[in-house]
């Protein structure tokens, strides 16, 4: 279930497309799959656009026909367009301003690519040079000649397969270093990504529990509060290691959530079954719900004394969903 | 291009396109997009179908002949924005001595894409339920029923006894708070 409530606690940031013509229709009409239900209405729970579409229309009666009424306007022949500068209108600020239209940038006289060119010919006379350096010192004949202050004319210099093989041993523990410094910065990034993750996991079950009450063997802090981790250190690793057993109890559906799919396709005798043994236990986690469901199922069954009888059993006894049962009964008075 | 592949461009990339090569293609893809959802805002404002849509009708000649002269970066809050002043100009016409506001409404402009990139889902969890904690006992409520629970909004009404109205507008006001909390604190 934690699984669940997290998954469901981030669709707070999600934002999907607006509703198209026929979903919009169907939504009016209550006409959707509770799939379907779901999505849009968490996507009018984001977009303002739609919300406010849906308030306009609920009130009309036949959608259908004044959406059908609605026809794209004819188009005025523009005359071609001028360059003018974009008006100033009092346009929304976005966060991020990202280019959507892609233009052609102005051409400009680019020093990089004959500096660049400049810096590798330097490059590779500069190698060559090295090269001839030691290729001199190495070799026989080259070294005679250096001793003799000359070098012979139209000797061009070259590697000797020794030094050929230093530098490339050289390169190579250069190479191996630098993989080695590589390693050890990307294991300290790992490292320290994990640190946080685990101390956002500790701070997360630690506010599960304070917000479920359960007694705590040390005061939870929340995350920003890191001086006193170590003290709790223990006590939370207990807390988190049974929210994870909790987790893996509650991935099993139990009766009510399958009384609950039931209750929400409409079949409300099948939900009714389902609700019974939680409804019977009452130290079910979900035996108030159970008793509320019920109730509301035999409601839609037309059975009102049960429902009625549901409905006051939760008023007694002051359960969750009082208030709820409360406007059930005044409403069942109503219409009797 | 044939039509079909227009469905796949941006909102942006159709504005572009009508703007720039006065595209009737791209045009037609946008009025099909969001007329019907521009209709619904102006009924609710203007409250008489006829003016509503003319009001659509308005607007989205303006957006044909002029919309290469607006620096509209995101068209849909653009196209909220401008619908609501439309709107509200015909209801001053109506009635000069009536005090409306355009609100610039916050909620259509909204960009929260950041948010995903700043903070791994652990941290987003741990500072979305540290807001939670913040919001008021009914925002609070409906939005735990709504979002934690998973139920639709009649479930929640059901649940909470507030009117359906109550609940969307506690859920959109506790979302939006939820939001600006979490991203006070990546700011900070």
């Amino acid at each position: 279930m934690e699984a669940n409530t997290d998954d469901g606690l981030l669709q707070v940031l999600d934002s999907s497309a607006c509703l198209g013509k026929s979903q919009l229709t169907r939504y009016l009409k209550k006409d959707l799959y509770p799939e379907e239900l779901r999505a849009v209405e968490l996507h009018l729970s984001s977009c303002a656009l739609c919300s406010d579409a849906v308030d306009g229309l609920e009130a009309n009666s036949d959608n259908d026909a004044l959406l059908a009424s609605l026809t794209m306007p004819t188009l005025p022949q523009l005359p071609p367009k001028e360059k003018t500068k974009p008006k100033e209108t009092p346009t929304i600020p976005a966060p991020t301003p990202k280019p959507t239209i892609k233009s052609t940038p102005p051409k400009r006289f680019n020093l990089g690519k004959p500096v660049g060119i400049a810096a590798a010919m330097a490059l590779i006379i500069g190698a060559g040079y090295w090269l001839y350096k030691n290729g001199s010192t190495s070799n026989p004949s080259a070294s005679e000649d250096v001793s003799t202050g000359k070098v012979a004319e139209g000797n061009e210099p070259h590697d000797s397969p020794t030094v050929a093989s230093s530098k490339a041993m050289d390169t190579a523990l250069l190479l191996a270093e630098k993989k080695k410094l590589d390693y050890t910065v990307s294991a300290q990034r790992i490292e320290a990504n994990r640190k946080k993750k685990r101390d956002s996991l500790q701070a997360l079950a630690a506010l599960r529990q304070a917000d479920t009450n359960k007694p705590v063997a040390v005061a939870s802090a929340p995350a920003e509060a890191t001086s006193d981790r170590k003290a709790v250190a223990d006590a939370e690793k207990n807390e988190a290691t049974k929210a994870k057993q909790a987790i893996t109890d509650l991935n099993e559906m139990t009766d009510f959530d399958k009384g609950m799919v039931q209750y929400r396709r409409g079949n409300y005798a099948e939900a009714l079954e389902l609700f019974k043994r939680p409804e019977k236990d009452d130290s079910d986690p979900k035996h108030w719900d159970a008793v509320f469901y019920t109730a509301l199922s035999n409601k839609f069954l037309d059975k009102k004394r049960r429902a009625r009888k549901g409905f006051e059993k939760i008023v007694e006894a002051n359960a969750p969903y009082t208030r709820a049962a409360q406007k059930q009964l005044a409403e069942m008075k109503n219409e009797d | 291009m044939p039509n079909n592949n227009y469905r796949n461009l941006s909102d942006e990339d159709l504005l572009h396109r009508l703007s720039v090569k006065q595209d009737q293609e791209a045009f037609q893809n946008l009025y099909q997009r969001y007329a019907h959802l521009a209709l619904g805002l102006c009924l609710k404002y203007l409250k008489d179908t006829e003016q509503a849509k003319d009001a659509v009708q308005n607007i989205f000649l303006r957006l044909w002949s002029n919309g290469d002269q607006y620096a509209i970066r995101k068209f849909k809050p653009w196209l909220y924005q401008v619908t609501k002043n439309h709107c509200l100009m015909e209801l001053r016409k109506k009635d000069p001595n009536q005090k409306i506001v355009a609100e610039w409404d916050l909620e259509a402009t909204e960009n929260d894409e950041g948010l995903h990139r700043h903070l791994s889902r652990e941290q987003l969890l741990l500072q979305l339920m540290m807001c939670l904690r913040q919001l008021n006992n009914e925002q609070k409520s409906c939005i735990q029923y709504f979002y934690l629970h998973q139920k639709s909004y009649s479930e929640t009404a059901e649940l909470t006894g507030y009117e359906a109205r109550q609940v969307k507008s506690h859920i959109q006001n506790g979302r939006r708070n939820l939001k600006n909390c979490v991203k006070q604190k990546v700011n900070n």
